[in-house]
C-alpha cells in the first residue's frame, strides 16, 4: 500500500497496542555475562593507552621530573641572604658580631659607608638587610648599657623577610650577649643580670626544619593529581567530541562498564605513579615516615580514588576536551594553592578558610603530612580518610547521575 | 510476531527547530526499508530515535517490541547499528574492534570465535585481522564496521548512509551483503541519498526537511504514477542537440534530458480538466497526455527534427520524489 501523506494531518491507522518484542525468544546473545561489557572496556582503554607511546612517556616520566624538581627545588627559608652593615663603631665587639653574622646566621656581609648606600642597595635589591651599628657601641658595651642598632629589611618579600628577620635574632642571642658582656672587676658597671625571661626552644617533628619534608606530601600529591585528571578525562570527552559516544550507547554497554572500563586503567596507572613518587620521595630525599607505612597507602588509595571520582565529573559534564582540559587546570591551580601546599591555610582570612576543606589535596597534605611527619596513628587521620571517602561519593554519584545512555 | 519497527507521530525538536516532524512507519520483518531526502531532512535524526540513542520530544515508535522511549536498554539488545561515521576505533586492529563489539554484545565466547571468523568472511576481511583500522580503506572500514553490528546477529539492523564516499564496486558488495542478510530474515532500516538504492527497497519513504511526503513499495508507487499522473516521455529523434534546445522551453515541458539515444521529457502536471475531450466525448488522463505528446512532437517537426518514436515510459523514484517536493513547494509548505 502506497501512503500519500502530503496533508499535515494524522494518520491514525496504525495500533501499537498489539505488537509483542521479539525477545521472548532471547537472541544467542545474552548468555553471555554482564562482566563481558566492563572487560570490553577495560581492554580497549589499555590498548589506547598501549598504542599511545608518546603519552607512556608523559605518564612516567613528568611525575619523576616533578618530584626530582620540587623536591630539590623549593624552599621557603632563604639561606644566602645579604646583609649591607655600615659599621661606625669599627670596634671588637662589632667585627665579633659580623663574624656571627657570617657564620651562624649564613649572611653574605658588605660593609658600606652610608646610610644611603644602604638604602640603594636595598631598592635594587643587591642586599635583603641593611644593619646600621652606631658609634658608640663599643663604649655603650663598655658602661653595660644596651645599644640600639637599626635593622632594614626588603619587606617586598614577606618570606624573605621573615627569614631575614630570624637570621637578625643571631645578633640578640645568648651566645652573642654573653661575648659582649665583661668580666672585668674594674669597670663601675655591676656584671649584667639574665634577663626575666629565657626561652628554650624546641624544633618539633622537623627539627631541621627541612623545606623538603614540608614539601614533598604536597608533590605526591600534585603528581597524583595531574595523572588522575588528565588521564580520566581524555577517554570520555574524546568520544563525546568525536559522537562516536552515541554507537557506544547504542549497545548493551550499561553505565557501569563505560564508567568503570575507564576509571579503573586510570587508577592502575595514577597508583603506579604515586607509588613512584612515594619510592623516590623516600630513597633521594630521605622523606621519614615515622607513622605507619599502610595507613600512607590507604590514604594515598583513597586520595586517588577521590581523584578520579572528580576527574569523572569533569568529564560527564565537558562536551569538548577543551571545556575539561580547562576545568582540569582550574582544579589543578586551586589545589596548588589553597590545599596548603605552599601556603599555609592558617595564614589564610578565617571566612575563606573552609573553602580550603572542598579540596580532597588538602585532607591528603594534612593526613600525609600527619602520618609521615608527626608519626601519628591511623586513627588521628580518620577525619581525612572521612573527607576523601565524601569526595568519592559525591563526584563520584553526580557523575553517574549525570550519564545517560540517551541524548535527551 | 509483530512488526519489526513501528513509529506513530515520532517528532524531534531541538530547541525551536523541528527536526522531525510526525512521522509515522511500519516496517514489516524482514524487510528493507529505504529512507530518503536531502541532508538536513530528519534521517539520521530518525534513525537515533529508532536505536534509542535519542529521546523523542513527542509520539512513539517500537522496535522490536520495545518502547524506545521507555525501554530503550531492551531495544538495544536486538538491533545493530552503523552510524554514519562508522565509529570503529582506528588504533586498534580489526580483530581487537571485532572482539570490543562482541563482548559489548555479550555475545558468549564458545559462540564468539566462531561467529567472528564467520564474519570475516562474509565481510571480507579475513586476512586482516592484524591491521590497524585506521588505515583501511572506506569501503573496508564499513564492512568492518557491518561486522561489528552483526556480531550478535540482531534481528534488526540500522545502517546510516553505509556508502556515503565509498566507490560504486564497494556499494555493490555491501548491497550484496544486505540483500543476503535480508534473505535470512534480518530487517533493514537503511538511509540513503541514491535513488537506485531506493529502488532495491522493499519500502521507501521520502522525508523532507522534517515532514514525510511519502512512504511505500517502490513499484506501487511508480505503478500509481503511471496511472494518475504519467509524466515521463521518452522521444527517439534525430538531431538530439536541436531537439533538446527546442523542447526546454516548451510548454508543458518541466525537464528534458539526453538519455542514450533519445531524449527523456518530464511533463508538467497535465491539468484536472482536460483541455478537450477526446474522440469518445471522455476526458481521461491518458487522452490529455496524448495530446501533450501531440503538441511535442509538432514542436520537432517544425524545428526540423525527425521524430522516430514519442511514447510515455515509466517514471522512476527521482520523479516521483522531486514532483511531491514541488507540490509542496507550490503549496507553500515549505
Amino acid at each position: 500500500m502506497v501512503k500519500r501523506i502530503i496533508a499535515i494531518g494524522s494518520l491514525n491507522s496504525l495500533t501499537l497496542g498489539g505488537s509483542t518484542g521479539y525477545l521472548h525468544e532471547a537472541p544467542a546473545a545474552f548468555r553471555g555475562s554482564p562482566m563481558q561489557g566492563l572487560r570490553a572496556v577495560i581492554r580497549k582503554e589499555f590498548l589506547h593507552i598501549r598504542r599511545d607511546p608518546r603519552l607512556i612517556g608523559y605518564v612516567l616520566a613528568l611525575p619523576v621530573i616533578i618530584l626530582l624538581l620540587f623536591g630539590f627545588a623549593l624552599r621557603i627559608k632563604v639561606d644566602n641572604l645579604r646583609v649591607a652593615v655600615w659599621d661606625q663603631s669599627r670596634s671588637f665587639f662589632s667585627m665579633t658580631l659580623k663574624d656571627r653574622m657570617r657564620n651562624d646566621a649564613g649572611m653574605q656581609v658588605q660593609e658600606v659607608e652610608s646610610a644611603e648606600m644602604i638604602d640603594q642597595m636595598l631598592r635594587d635589591g643587591r642586599a635583603h638587610l641593611g644593619l646600621i651599628i652606631p658609634p658608640d657601641f663599643s663604649k655603650r658595651v663598655f658602661d653595660g648599657q644596651q645599644t640600639t642598632f637599626q635593622l632594614l629589611v626588603d619587606g617586598t618579600m614577606p618570606t624573605i623577610a621573615l627569614s631575614a628577620l630570624y637570621g637578625a635574632r643571631v645578633l640578640t642571642s645568648p651566645e652573642a650577649t654573653k661575648e659582649l658582656a665583661l668580666d672585668d672587676p674594674d669597670s663601675p658597671a655591676p656584671p649584667p643580670r639574665p634577663a626575666p625571661v629565657k626561652i628554650d626552644e624546641t624544633v618539633l617533628f622537623n627539627p631541621a626544619m627541612r623545606d623538603s619534608d614540608f614539601f614533598l606530601p604536597g608533590t605526591i600529591a600534585v603528581v597524583i593529581t595531574l595523572v588522575s585528571l588528565t588521564l580520566t578525562t581524555t577517554g570520555l570527552v574524546r568520544e563525546k567530541e568525536q559522537q562516536t559516544i552515541e554507537q557506544l550507547w547504542a549497545t548493551p554497554l550499561t553505565r557501569t562498564a563505560l564508567l568503570g572500563g575507564k576509571i579503573l586503567p586510570c587508577g592502575i596507572i595514577s597508583s603506579l605513579d604515586a607509588a613512584l613518587a612515594i619510592v623516590l620521595s623516600l630513597a633521594v630525599f630521605h622523606l621519614p615516615i615515622h607513622g605507619s607505612l599502610a595507613a600512607v597507602i590507604c590514604l594515598t588509595g583513597a586520595f586517588i580514588l577521590a581523584l578520579l571520582a572528580l576527574g569523572t565529573l569533569i568529564s560527564a559534564i565537558s562536551e569538548t576536551q577543551l571545556q575539561a582540559s580547562f576545568l582540569n587546570i582550574f582544579v589543578f591551580v586551586i589545589s596548588l594553592c589553597m590545599s596548603g601546599f605552599i601556603f599555609p591555610i592558617e595564614a589564610m582570612p578565617r571566612a575563606l578558610q573552609p573553602t580550603a576543606w572542598l579540596l580532597p589535596m588538602t585532607y591528603f597534605l594534612e593526613g600525609m603530612r600527619g602520618l609521615m611527619l608527626k608519626g601519628v596513628g591511623a586513627g588521628a587521620v580518620l577525619r581525612d580518610f572521612a573527607g576523601l571517602a565524601a569526595a568519592v561519593l559525591v563526584f563520584g554519584g553526580l557523575s553517574v547521575a549525570n550519564m545517560k545512555k540517551q541524548r535527551s | 510476531m509483530g512488526d519489526a519497527v513501528v513509529a506513530e507521530d515520532l517528532t524531534r525538536k531541538f530547541g525551536s527547530r523541528v527536526a522531525l516532524d510526525r512521522v509515522s512507519i511500519t516496517i514489516g520483518d524482514g524487510e528493507i526499508f529505504g529512507l530518503l531526502g536531502p541532508n538536513g531532512s530528519g534521517k539520521t535524526t530518525m534513525i537515533r530515535m529508532l536505536c534509542g540513542v535519542l529521546a523523542p520530544s513527542g509520539g512513539r515508535a517500537l522496535v522490536g517490541g520495545y518502547d524506545v522511549g521507555r525501554e530503550p536498554e531492551m531495544v538495544k539488545r536486538s538491533i545493530g547499528y552503523v552510524s554514519q561515521k562508522f565509529s570503529l576505533y582506528p588504533d586498534l586492529t580489526v580483530r581487537e574492534n571485532l572482539d570490543f563489539y562482541s563482548d559489548a554484545y555479550q555475545v558468549p565466547s564458545a559462540k564468539a570465535a566462531a561467529r567472528k571468523k564467520e564474519l570475516l568472511a562474509l565481510c571480507g576481511l579475513d586476512g586482516r585481522e592484524a591491521q590497524s583500522s585506521g588505515v583501511l580503506s572506506g569501503g573496508l572500514k564499513q564492512r568492518l564496521a557491518l561486522a561489528c553490528a552483526l556480531i550478535h546477529s540482531p534481528r534488526i539492523l540500522f545502517l546510516d548512509e553505509p556508502t556515503a564516499g565509498v566507490d560504486p564496486v564497494a556499494r555493490r558488495f555491501l548491497w550484496d551483503l544486505l540483500f543476503r542478510l535480508a534473505q535470512e530474515g534480518t530487517t533493514l532500516f537503511v538511509t540513503t541519498h541514491y535513488m537506485d538504492e531506493a529502488e532495491r527497497c522493499t519500502q521507501v519513504a521520502y522525508v523532507y526537511y522534517g515532514r514525510l511526503l511519502v512512504s511505500g513499495d517502490p513499484k506501487q508507487m511508480k505503478d500509481q504514477e503511471i496511472l494518475t499522473t504519467h509524466r515521463r516521455v521518452e522521444i527517439i529523434c534525430q538531431p538530439l542537440m536541436p531537439a533538446l534546445a527546442a523542447l526546454k522551453d516548451a510548454a508543458h515541458v518541466d525537464d528534458v534530458s539526453v538519455f542514450g539515444q533519445a531524449l527523456h521529457v518530464r511533463l508538467r502536471d497535465v491539468p484536472e480538466a482536460p483541455a478537450a475531450p477526446d474522440s469518445a466525448g471522455a476526458y481521461s488522463v491518458a487522452a490529455v497526455r496524448a495530446q501533450v505528446m501531440e503538441v511535442l512532437r509538432q514542436r520537432l517537426v517544425q524545428s526540423g527534427v525527425e521524430v522516430l518514436g514519442i511514447r510515455s515510459v515509466p517514471p522512476s523514484l527521482e520523479d516521483i520524489f522531486v514532483s511531491l517536493t514541488r507540490q509542496m513547494d507550490q503549496r507553500g509548505f515549505l
